[in-house]
């Protein structure tokens, strides 16, 4: 019953976050025969190589270089548009304003006290209504990204499902984490905008910080940038699991069962 | 079924519960009375395994609600004093929803309740006015099948037609032989219903011997309304009597039975008189008194 209260709850909010997606996916892909042309135009000039490498940072410079590039431009611009554009900004606001439902809400609406009063563990109230924002945010990633596989023939282009669905599962993991880091603040915080506020806080200086060349190494952002998505939806990497999957994975179970003990031992606050 | 044990509780500075000691015996109607932040809602929480005792413990059915708390919660349903509903659902959603977590249902209580207090249940709750939730939530909570049920201000926000209601559905429960602690500001109401009381002041359970006394004591005091124009130096009261005046009524406690004292005013001039066993509110008054230390003795 707490599934179906919680997928009711949110239900609106899950769709027009999975809509929100595919419009821009479309839009994007529908723009990509004219911008095809251009960069073809532009090529042809022959300076743009010349010009891409005197980009001085990294993560301006390899998307550039990979758009100019006739065999690596529409994965190029679908891993920018889609995967770091479409699914990480809006997937982490997706999971910043639907981990706020999972108990921050509850509090704020005062229908947390009568909730735990009732004979369910703590622990089983938690992941019930984790689980419902989780596998929204998740079938909005993988719905919108394999929407990929119709969409772009409409533009005369392919992609492999295969690179598709690793991206999805790496998306999915980065969104994850932000989840979980939600469902924690929400167990220091008794409203919504006090849980939407620190984590918004902890993702903007996370974001400004993935725009500063000598210490983006630290940001978060750094494992789900055009570095890490492109390789994979190119078809050039498989997914780094050891390298970064394994790492999120842990680091996002960690942060959540840091929230269930904070809510299983903690006191109604 | 409930017993505390030296409960307390301390937030930050504030020392909320002072080594309360109290028993709600099994099957009995207990009004738990005091005024804000006595702690009342701090006892239903702990009773409830939502807060802990900073020192001592309280057992229900001699289960301690921090080691065993889901079998404490099943055997419970609790009304906390600020609660709302989901208002996206309809009313039998919400009665549902609240009974998918109990084992098995009362089918009675669940047709008799809703006609009892009149609730339109297939409506959505965003379109109840703020009576119809607290009765919505009144209802889901007394129709659950457990034997004990916590009740922390139940009758907030209900007029005095749905406090009858409530009145009648408490009398229902008991007839189900259900243990049931109720706190409220509507002292009379509290009195007609329940068959004990514990008072809760400044954080502390006052003994039940001090409130019989106090009853007692309170009993024999008489109150008279004076006919139009006479003082109350102009009535002839027994030697030792001593009076007040409250309300515009004369309270006069005599010395020793008051059957004297009502012959002796019956020729006086005196346009009402009330005696009797004494009232909770003015127990309480006088209790609560004591506790700020304006006691009148």
């Amino acid at each position: 019953m707490i599934l179906k209260k919680t997928f009711r709850e949110t239900a609106g909010i899950q769709l027009a976050y999975f809509l929100v997606l595919e419009l821009m996916l479309l839009v994007a892909v529908l723009w990509w025969g004219d911008l095809r042309d251009v960069l073809a135009e532009i090529s042809r000039l022959g300076f743009l190589s010349v010009l891409g490498k005197l980009i001085p940072f990294d993560f301006l410079k390899k998307p550039f270089l990979s758009l100019v590039d006739p065999a690596q431009r529409y994965p190029a611009y679908i891993t920018l548009q889609h995967f770091f554009k479409g699914v990480d900004i809006m997937g982490i606001a997706g999971a910043l304003l639907l981990g706020t439902f999972v108990l921050a809400k509850e509090r704020e609406n005062r229908t947390l006290e009568l909730l735990l009063s009732l004979p369910a563990s703590r622990g089983r109230i938690l992941l019930e209504k984790t689980l419902v924002p989780a596998l929204g945010l998740a079938a909005g990633i993988f719905l919108s990204s394999l929407s990929l596989l119709v969409l772009s023939p409409l533009v005369k282009e392919t992609l492999p499902a295969g690179p598709i669905l690793l991206c999805s599962i790496h998306a999915t993991l980065v969104v994850y984490f932000f989840l979980a880091l939600t469902v924690l603040a929400s167990t220091f915080f008794r409203t919504q905008a006090g849980t939407a506020f620190a984590v918004g806080l902890f993702i903007a200086t996370e974001f400004a910080l993935y725009f500063v060349q000598k210490v983006r190494v630290v940001s978060f952002f750094k494992l789900s940038d055009f570095e890490v998505y492109y390789p994979i939806l190119s078809g050039k990497e498989g997914l780094p699991f050891l390298r970064i999957e394994l790492p999120l994975l842990a680091a996002t179970l960690a942060v959540y069962l840091a929230a269930h003990v904070r809510f299983v031992r903690g006191e109604l606050k | 079924m409930i017993r505390a044990e030296r409960l307390s509780r301390r937030f930050g500075a504030l020392l909320a519960l002072r080594e309360a000691e109290f028993h709600v015996p099994r099957g009995s109607v207990t009004g738990f009375v005091g005024p804000n932040g006595a702690g009342k809602s701090t006892v239903m929480r702990m009773i409830c395994g939502l807060l802990k005792p900073t020192s001592g413990r309280i057992l229900v059915d001699g289960l301690d609600p921090l080691l065993r708390p889901l079998e404490v919660r099943r055997r419970l349903s609790y009304l906390p004093g600020e609660t709302s509903i989901y208002l996206h659902m309809k009313g039998r959603e919400f009665l549902d929803f609240l009974a998918s977590f109990r084992e098995g249902r009362d089918g009675e209580l669940e047709r008799r309740l809703p006609r009892l207090f009149e609730l339109p249940l297939e409506r959505k709750v965003r379109t109840y006015s703020a009576g119809m939730k607290q009765k919505l939530a009144l209802c889901a909570v007394l129709s659950a099948p457990v034997p004990l049920l916590l009740l922390d201000e139940p009758t907030r926000g209900l007029d005095a037609t749905m406090r009858a209601q409530f009145m009648d559905a408490l009398d229902l429960l008991r007839e189900k032989g259900r243990t049931i602690l109720v706190s409220s500001h509507h002292l009379a109401d509290i009195e007609k219903v329940c068959d004990r009381m514990l008072f809760l002041l400044e954080g502390r359970v006052v003994p039940h011997e001090r409130v019989e006394s106090l009853r007692r004591d309170l009993s024999k005091r008489v109150r008279v309304r004076l006919a139009e124009g006479f003082r109350p130096e102009d009535l002839t009261l027994p030697p030792g009597s001593t009076w007040e005046v409250r309300r515009g009524w004369v309270h006069i406690t005599p010395p020793g039975e008051p059957k004297a004292l009502v012959a002796a005013l019956a020729d006086q001039p005196v346009e009402a008189l009330l005696w009797g066993r004494a009232e909770l509110e003015e127990i309480y008054r006088r209790l609560y008194l004591e506790s700020a230390g304006e006691g009148e003795g």
